[in-house]
């Protein structure tokens, strides 16, 4: 047992160094086997556009892995078993939420998403509420869904690139991050998304692997293992090893008990017993995939409706399956870390306690597997980091340039470059943020993201979509108050006031502003649509039922994209041009 | 797409009764999986000790083999309205389209 903690690195007493070189080795050979074959697999190379229909969405199960792989970030797989083991099964409300929200996207979204909006899910909103002003408020709070989310990506990357290779933590991020942005200027779409089928499917193969080998040696020896991991605990409170401990690690011992057996842990973010909590938390799981700007855009591209909501469903499936293996992987976690791994996990408990899975891998495999668990992490990374930094490109040049800002004239190579532009500031600004968040739970940062996208994207989407008496006016208002309320009480929760500004009590005492700010945006929406009564407001009413026409309906093959396609959509769709 | 087209699809009865009934099924089943989500967190807030009840002796809880369950029925959700997606509303929707193309 001791001889499986010295293998590993010791993060607290400052010193960074490699794992073994078999784990690197590894982990390099996963990582190039799956690039080489999405670069294979994406034959028509990397095209270095940003926004083209493309082919591959040709069926539900070839796009509905394109999903996953979409939606399956760093959050997910080192996060949530993160989360299990530092909260032991409160933390299983992340995985259920992980899946709940799938199916009310496939039921209410795919295909009408598909059937009107171009590229972005902001043209599906602007089919009829078209006032400028609410594309842009759209773009904007897809922008910072993306930045808080790629921030989380850059935390993960950061903390695998530097625990494998031994880097700082800072340099590791810059590396990964520097890496992430070339690979997401250089790949088109269709590079893209092939890499996001190649990573579901090995996230998934290595998810199975890791759950296979839990119940594996859980069904031989759960209860002796339980008995090993008391006995240490016995061993700890009895002194000798704990002033060991103190020393070595500068930690306090008092809160061992609570790390060793963590039924009763109370965690910071995730305060599972308070209703509100739980409330918040659940609306922000299940409504932040509803308005997940990265999700939503990968409908427009389906090649019709139908394959968009079999994508979604078949996507459910995936993840559902994803999300049943990491349960069982959590289980893992709580039973071997706690014996083969304490003294490691609990040093990176505190260093935001990321590295379980990692760790469990080690248990499992030794340091070839934990080789390759490292690339399927970094894999997931890219793709989501890929997908990000196109959907933030997308609203910016799409919704903000060619949209509003040129009316529709602008040049496909001027979009381009400020697609691109688009892509580098956004990466930079998420690798200082990534820095600054060192250390803080992956699985909470992406929380964050979900939490705006919940209470900004989702309402104003489901209110254009399904009230006939929404307006531009109702959800300009109704989303900036969703939007605003959102990052204030984000910026005063604890998570953000105390733990990464450093600052005293928080004003704002939950982690997640979803109950209080989606119910605003909802509201706002709803009095504010109510009390319009302008002549645009009438015309938008009264285009409703061409409007659920056309969201049902897909009238043949979908317009291949061309700057002038929307504007005259735009003129044909509005008698009064 | 011209808008004597869309006339033609609109004029036959079988598309509002079609995509009526897709309406009635999809809220159906998505308020089927809000319900069954809102029972988690009910579970969560209301009863937190049966939850984290020990099973079988050992360190696992009531909660997972219910997070389990929920899990499986929402991938059970999704594969249902596929199904019925695909055998009823696709092929009807499909009919309508090929008769008004035929009439235009």
């Amino acid at each position: 047992m001791a001889a499986a903690w010295t293998a590993l690195p010791v993060w607290a007493a400052g010193e960074r160094q490699p794992t073994s070189l078999s784990a690197i080795a590894a982990c390099l050979v996963a990582l190039l086997i799956a690039l080489f074959g999405a670069r294979f697999a994406a034959d028509r190379g990397y095209a270095a556009s940003y926004a083209h229909a493309d082919e591959i969405d040709r069926d539900g199960k070839r796009g509905g892995l394109a999903l996953t792989g979409a939606y399956l970030s760093a959050a997910a797989f080192l996060g949530i078993p993160a989360l299990i083991f530092a909260h032991g099964y409160d933390a299983l409300i992340l995985l259920a939420g992980l899946v709940a929200g799938w199916p009310l996207l496939a039921l209410l979204l795919a295909e009408r998403v598909h059937n009107l909006s171009i590229l972005t899910f902001a043209d599906a909103i602007s089919w009829r509420l078209q006032h400028p002003a609410l594309r842009v408020l759209l773009a904007i709070s897809a922008l910072m869904v993306c930045l808080i989310y790629l921030v989380a990506q850059m935390v993960g990357a950061g903390l695998i690139v530097g625990f494998l290779f031994g880097f700082e933590y800072w340099l590791a991020v810059v590396i990964a991050g520097g890496m992430m942005m070339a690979y997401t200027l250089m790949c088109g779409r269709i590079a893209v998304t092939w890499l996001q089928i190649v990573k579901a499917i090995f996230l998934l193969v290595c998810t199975a692997l890791l759950a296979g080998l839990v119940v594996w040696k859980l069904g031989f020896s759960a209860d002796a293992l339980y008995e090993q991991a008391l006995e240490l605990k016995t061993a700890l409170e009895a002194g000798g090893s704990e002033q060991l401990f103190e020393e070595i690690m500068g930690i306090d011992t008092g809160d061992v008990e609570a790390l060793m057996l963590n039924t009763d842990a109370q965690s910071d973010f995730f305060r599972s017993r308070d209703p509100i909590a739980i409330l918040s938390l659940g609306l922000t799981l299940v409504f932040g995939v509803l308005g997940l700007p990265h999700l939503l855009m990968r409908f427009a591209y389906a090649r019709s409706a139908r394959i968009a909501r079999q994508s979604a469903l078949w996507a459910a499936v995936w993840i559902g399956v994803f999300a049943a293996l990491l349960a069982i992987i959590g289980m893992g976690i709580v039973v071997l870390n706690t014996e083969t791994h304490f003294m490691a996990s609990f040093v990176n408990f505190h260093d935001g306690g990321d590295f379980s899975l990692l760790f469990l891998a080690h248990a499992l495999g030794d340091n070839i597997f934990m080789g390759i668990v490292a690339a399927a992490c970094l894999v997931a990374l890219l793709a989501v980091t890929a997908g990000l930094g196109h959907a933030a490109a997308t609203a910016v040049a799409h919704d903000l340039y060619a949209t509003i800002m040129m009316q529709g004239q602008a040049k496909p190579t001027s979009e381009r470059r400020i697609a691109r532009q688009t892509i580098v500031v956004l990466f930079v600004f998420a690798i200082l943020l990534g820095i600054a968040c060192a250390g803080h739970s992956i699985a909470a940062i992406v929380t964050l993201a979900l939490a705006i996208a919940a209470s900004a994207n989702a309402p104003v989407l489901l209110m254009a979509m399904f009230w006939q008496g929404c307006t531009s006016r109702g959800a300009i208002a109704g989303g900036i108050c969703g939007l605003l309320i959102a990052l204030a009480l984000m910026l005063f929760s604890p998570f953000v006031w105390e733990s990464i500004l450093h600052q005293d009590s928080a004003p704002f005492t939950y982690a997640l502003p979803t109950l209080f700010s989606m119910s605003a945006a909802f509201l706002g929406i709803w009095i504010f649509s109510l009390t319009d009564h302008s002549p645009r407001g009438k015309w938008e009413r009264a285009h409703w039922a061409e409007q659920q026409f056309r969201a049902t309906v897909d009238l043949g093959e979908r317009p291949v994209f061309q700057d002038q396609e929307s504007d005259d959509r735009n003129q044909a769709s509005n008698p009064a041009t | 797409m011209t808008s004597d087209f869309k006339d033609l699809i609109l004029a036959n009865p079988k598309y509002e009764q079609c995509v009526r009934e897709q309406r009635v099924v999809a809220g159906k089943f998505a308020l089927l999986a809000l319900l069954v989500f809102a029972d988690y967190l009910a579970l969560l807030i209301a009863a937190p000790e049966w939850m984290a009840h020990p099973l079988w002796g050992g360190r696992m809880t009531v909660a997972l083999p219910v997070t389990l369950w929920l899990i499986v029925f929402m991938i059970a959700l999704a594969r249902r309205y596929a199904a019925y997606a695909e055998r009823a509303f696709d092929p009807q929707l499909d009919a309508i389209f090929n008769e008004a193309k035929r009439v235009f």
